[in-house]
């Protein structure tokens, strides 16, 4: 379970000093699936790069299943990240020069998992997200909804117990966008906490729950049942 | 994981060929380089160290002061050797030797041996030269015996045993072959391809401590007592006054070098081979050093520029799990890639190479060296040092990004932070120090060619004069002067290019025994003529005088002819040259006359010394024979006098040198400096070069967008390629700023060590910045061509 009290974040550049987290505090239960919405700017990204332990919040407090992080280094951070955060983007972030099979594995490399184990989990993702009879191609060679799978692929192989997506269908079209949110959707059914920013309602449809910012607040939560 | 690092790193060398290229082939060329000037280093190192007992060898150098002018030579006198021996009990053991040539004939073999040496039978007993054959004990003890190295015996015995065989030396002298030791490496001052026993020289029947013609060199017991028996040896010259005739405040004194340092660091020269000089060994090192230099810095500023376009693989990689220290690992994996790939290319490329290294050191490296355990430790240390110098910065760029900031999307790229264009900077200033160098070095030489000498070293041929022709003086110059094609023949102790011979010289006013030391050499009344020496005051000699100074029954009070130069006529006090004419002097006690002659100031040694005092004199040297031909048909006259040479001298073989070409030799060291120079500054110029372009090529892919606005915008493709180049070129400007004040320091440093000399002037630091700007700028904007000629529309489509 992750816990936000009162979360700040300030950015601040030679010329100006932009708020963007104002206060942020909110929960999120194992299992749950949470859409976080808003207008570009508020802060969405932000949120979830601090929730992702992939940078630190300038005031309150973040506790990460029962730690307390917020104060942590970047060192005592990557630790605590290593195989219990998945991370899907926008933009997929696969890396050029490596193979679908190899980006998929890289995850499983930097947690040291034997060599046999990590073929068969790695194959064992690749053929659950359909993507296996690509696996020796490079991202460049693979569409949209092919790359974002091999990134869902990349991020659930290490089979974490959080995943964070930032706009995972903002590049694609509907129907390659409808399959990842199906992937997503099954994920969680099987147990995986889900936090997603998306700006298309019909994404956040998906969510058990609505996280609405404004300006680095949260204005409504909305529930479904 | 390493498998995915090495993966990752090929596919990255093979998808960016142009920087692959350059970094992979800079690096190689750099090594290269390093590799073959370390040959040399470590040949000029390692000089007489494999000498078993180098550590107690010393050679023994004289210093005597005569007048207060004091002299200091390799060489001494037989005496020192056996002397030293009896009278100190440090001495173990000790070895004369007399270095010249001779000719050797095996019936009709015959070549004129130019590294024949005599030398005491203890050679083998203090010298670790292998004796293959023979018995290292007797092999040089009695009269008349030979020792020849394994290819001289080839070359006359072919594979036949030598030992117990005879060889002619000169015209009538036998000697028997004792042994046959191995050729004298490369690395040793003694040099040889045959020795014989020192007793077979009349001279080595008597001791004299004066007659210094000889290298000696003492075994010590141990190898502290070379500096405690040196001590000694002032003390123990001085109750050899008598002896030695250096009263007063005269002196003769000896001291002792190490040997394996003689050859670096004498500042005495020898018998056998120009010294080496330790700053030159230097000079290699820091070019070797410097271009390795170059190479790193393309490297490093090729992969942190393009460190931007790695960003997003890193910032992945940190959100999958990776740890700073794995991530730096990677990198500085891929620089180990690189650099031991270029190491592999350089080391090939240094073998290929090494022929025409050789020619330009003018040495025989093999690349046997290479193979050595050492060597190949010292190579994989380097290839380790540079991938972890050229790595390191490259790699804590990669490492420092943070996540959060790349995965957003492209960062900008600096692509010309401060770091790299103070790289770009130094790089192009070692560049420009060493063209500058390069000019002043070829200048110097060409000076020295030019320079009036005072004597006209053209069409002048120089030969050795032997024992037959020496016997027929008048005949051999009757029949050559006879020849249309020759106009003067003239005998000679020695060229005239450089001349060793030292003797005293009084006034006869002046009192007795209070000679000042002045170069002589024996001439006869044909050499002014041949030479074209300018007489000021004077008349020339003539047949008469060599007659009356060679008669035996003349006035020996007043029998020689003198020609002084100008140096001596002040040296000796007189105020014109015409004050001298008449005048009379005596040379030693034995030589007395009148001065004939005052000649203008002539080069008779180095344009690194002064012209000293030098006095020519009535007497037949028969060293040499100069023969000034008329310019005209030389082959054909030289195939003449060939001709005339075979009737006259029948058993000699007909050998001979052009004057300027023995004149060239005295710059050989300079020549070749001023050779390495060129080759490595070019190459310093051609990686500094790849280095620019490839960033270049980073710049202006990264500005594409903005080129094709300002295009649209209605930017001129001057004025773009203005754009583009003008932050190169301050750099480069920059660096020939910083580097002119250093060439100008370390040339005048250089120029230092001639009294004859150009001066360094401003123009060679104008040229080299025009050269340098010029060539930095056809780079660039070979890049910014392409960019600015590009279609806006398609440069536009790429972001
Ligand atoms: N690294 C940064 N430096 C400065 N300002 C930033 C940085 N990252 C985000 N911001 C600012 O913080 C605010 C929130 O950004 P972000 O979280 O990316 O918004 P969203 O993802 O909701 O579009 C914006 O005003 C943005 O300009
Ligand atoms: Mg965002």
């Amino acid at each position: 379970m992750i816990k936000t009290v009162n979360l700040q974040k300030l950015f601040a550049t030679e010329e100006v000093e932009t708020t963007a987290l104002n206060g942020i505090s909110m929960d999120v239960q194992d299992g749950e699936f949470v859409a976080i919405m808003g207008p570009s700017g508020c802060g969405k990204s932000t949120l979830l790069n601090i929730l992702g332990l992939l940078d630190n919040p300038s005031g309150g407090e973040y506790h990460f299943y029962g730690t307390e992080v917020s104060k942590m280094s970047e060192r005592q951070r990557a630790q605590l990240r290593k195989g219990s955060i998945g991370f899907v983007f926008q933009s997929f972030n696969l890396i050029d020069e490596l193979t679908v099979y190899e980006n998929v594995e890289l995850p499983l490399l930097y947690l040291k998992t034997p060599a046999d184990e990590r073929k068969v989990r790695v194959e064992e993702t690749l053929t659950r997200m359909n993507i296996m009879h690509r696996r020796n191609h490079f991202p460049q060679q693979l569409s949209g909804g092919q790359q974002q799978r091999t990134a869902i692929a990349r991020a659930v192989v290490a089979k974490p117990k959080l995943i964070l997506a930032d706009e995972p269908t903002g590049n694609l079209d509907s129907a390659n966008g409808e399959e990842v949110m199906k992937l997503l959707n099954q994920l969680n059914d099987e147990g995986t906490t889900i936090i997603m920013v998306t700006h298309s309602p019909y994404d956040a449809g998906f969510a058990h729950r609505i996280v609405n910012l404004f300006d680095g607040k949260v204005v409504t939560e909305n529930f479904h049942v | 994981m390493f498998r995915n690092y090495l993966t990752i790193a090929f596919r990255n060398l093979l998808r960016h060929k142009t920087f692959s290229l350059i970094t992979i082939f800079g690096l190689a060329v750099g090594l290269a380089s390093c590799l073959l000037l370390l040959l040399y280093i470590s040949q000029e190192a390692s000089y007489d160290t494999f000498h078993t007992k180098a550590d107690r060898i010393a050679r023994v150098t004289m210093e005597y002061s005569m007048d207060g002018q004091v002299g200091q030579y390799g060489v001494t006198g037989t005496k020192v050797v056996p002397d030293f021996g009896r009278s100190f009990p440090e001495v173990e053991s000790g070895v004369r030797m007399l270095a010249g040539q001779a000719v050797v004939s095996n019936k009709s073999i015959r070549f004129r041996e130019k590294r024949f040496v005599y030398a005491d039978s203890a050679f083998f007993h203090l010298f670790s030269f292998p004796l293959l054959k023979g018995d290292p004990a007797k092999a040089l003890a009695a009269p008349n015996q030979l020792v020849l190295s394994a290819s001289t015996a080839r070359k006359y015995f072919g594979d036949r045993n030598p030992v117990g065989q005879t060889l002619r030396i000169g015209l009538d002298k036998d000697f028997m072959v004792t042994g046959v030791v191995a050729d004298c490496p490369p690395n040793s001052q003694i040099k040889y391809d045959l020795l014989a026993s020192f007793t077979s020289l009349d001279d080595a029947k008597t001791e004299q401590w004066w007659s210094a013609n000889y290298a000696s060199y003492l075994l010590l017991r141990t190898p502290a007592s070379i500096r405690s028996l040196e001590a000694k040896i002032p003390a123990y010259m001085r109750t050899k006054s008598a002896e030695t005739e250096m009263t007063g405040k005269n002196y003769l004194t000896y001291f002792l070098e190490p040997m394996p340092g003689v050859h670096l660091h004498s500042a005495v020269s020898g018998v056998f081979e120009p010294a080496g000089n330790v700053t030159y060994i230097y000079i290699f090192g820091a070019i070797a050093l410097l271009i390795l230099v170059i190479a790193c810095v393309n490297y490093i500023n090729l992969a942190s520029a393009r460190a931007v376009e790695r960003a997003q693989e890193v910032g992945v990689r940190k959100v999958m799990g990776a740890l700073p220290r794995q991530l730096f690992g990677q990198f500085m994996g891929e620089s180990s890639l690189v650099t031991f790939t270029a190491l592999l290319i350089g080391g090939l490329l240094s073998y290929l190479l090494l022929p025409v290294f050789n020619s330009l050191t003018d040495r025989q490296f093999s690349a046997a060296v290479w193979l050595d355990p050492r060597t190949i430790m010292i190579v994989l240390a380097v290839g380790t040092l540079v991938s972890l110098i050229a790595g390191s910065y490259p790699a804590l760029i990669l490492t420092r990004y943070k996540p959060v900031q790349v995965l957003k999307g492209h960062l900008k790229g600096h692509s010309a932070s401060r770091f790299r264009q103070s790289l770009i900077v130094f790089q192009f200033a070692i560049t420009a120090f060493l063209i500058v160098s390069t000019v002043m070095v070829k200048r110097q030489l060409s000076f020295i060619q030019q320079k009036k000498l005072g004597y006209n070293k053209e069409h002048v041929l120089i030969l050795p004069a032997n024992r037959q022709v020496n016997g027929q003086i008048s005949a051999v110059k009757q029949q050559l002067t006879q020849l249309s094609g020759v106009k003067h023949v003239s005998f000679v102790y020695e060229s005239p290019t450089f001349v060793n011979g030292g003797y005293g010289m009084r006034r006869f006013d002046m009192p007795e025994n209070t000679y000042r030391m002045i170069t002589g050499l024996p001439v006869d009344e044909d050499f002014v003529k041949t030479t074209g020496l300018q007489i000021v005051a004077g008349s020339d000699l003539t047949e008469q005088d060599m007659i009356r100074a060679n008669d035996p029954k003349g006035d020996t009070l007043n029998s020689y002819r003198f020609i002084l130069n100008e140096a001596a006529v002040k040296d000796f006090g007189w105020k014109t040259p015409q004050e001298a004419i008449g005048k009379r002097v005596d040379m030693g006690g034995n030589r007395k006359g009148e001065v004939k002659a005052v000649v203008a100031n002539f080069h008779f040694a180095s344009m690194r010394q002064k012209i000293s005092p030098i006095v020519l004199f009535t007497e037949y040297g028969g060293g040499s024979m100069l023969v000034k031909l008329a310019g005209n048909d030389i082959t054909g006259t030289i195939r003449q006098i060939e001709g005339t040479w075979k009737k006259l001298a029948p058993n000699y073989p007909f050998e001979y040198q052009f004057m300027d070409q023995e004149f060239n030799k005295l710059y050989a060291g300079e020549t070749r400096t001023g050779q390495l120079f060129t080759v490595f500054a070019g190459l310093s110029i051609l990686l500094a070069c790849l280095g620019l372009f490839g960033l270049s090529a980073f710049t202006t892919a990264q500005r594409t967008k903005e080129i094709g606005i300002r295009k649209v915008l209605g930017a001129s493709i001057p004025g773009l390629i203005f754009l583009l180049t003008k932050d190169f070129l301050k750099l480069v400007l920059i660096a020939i700023l910083i580097a002119s004040p250093l060439a100008w320091y370390a040339m005048n440093k250089w120029l230092d060590d001639f009294a004859y000399k150009v001066s360094v002037e401003w123009w060679v630091f104008a040229l080299t910045a025009l050269l340098a700007v010029g060539i930095a700028f056809l780079t660039v904007s070979f890049q910014s061509l392409k960019a600015a000629w590009m279609n806006p529309v398609r440069s536009l489509r790429s972001e």
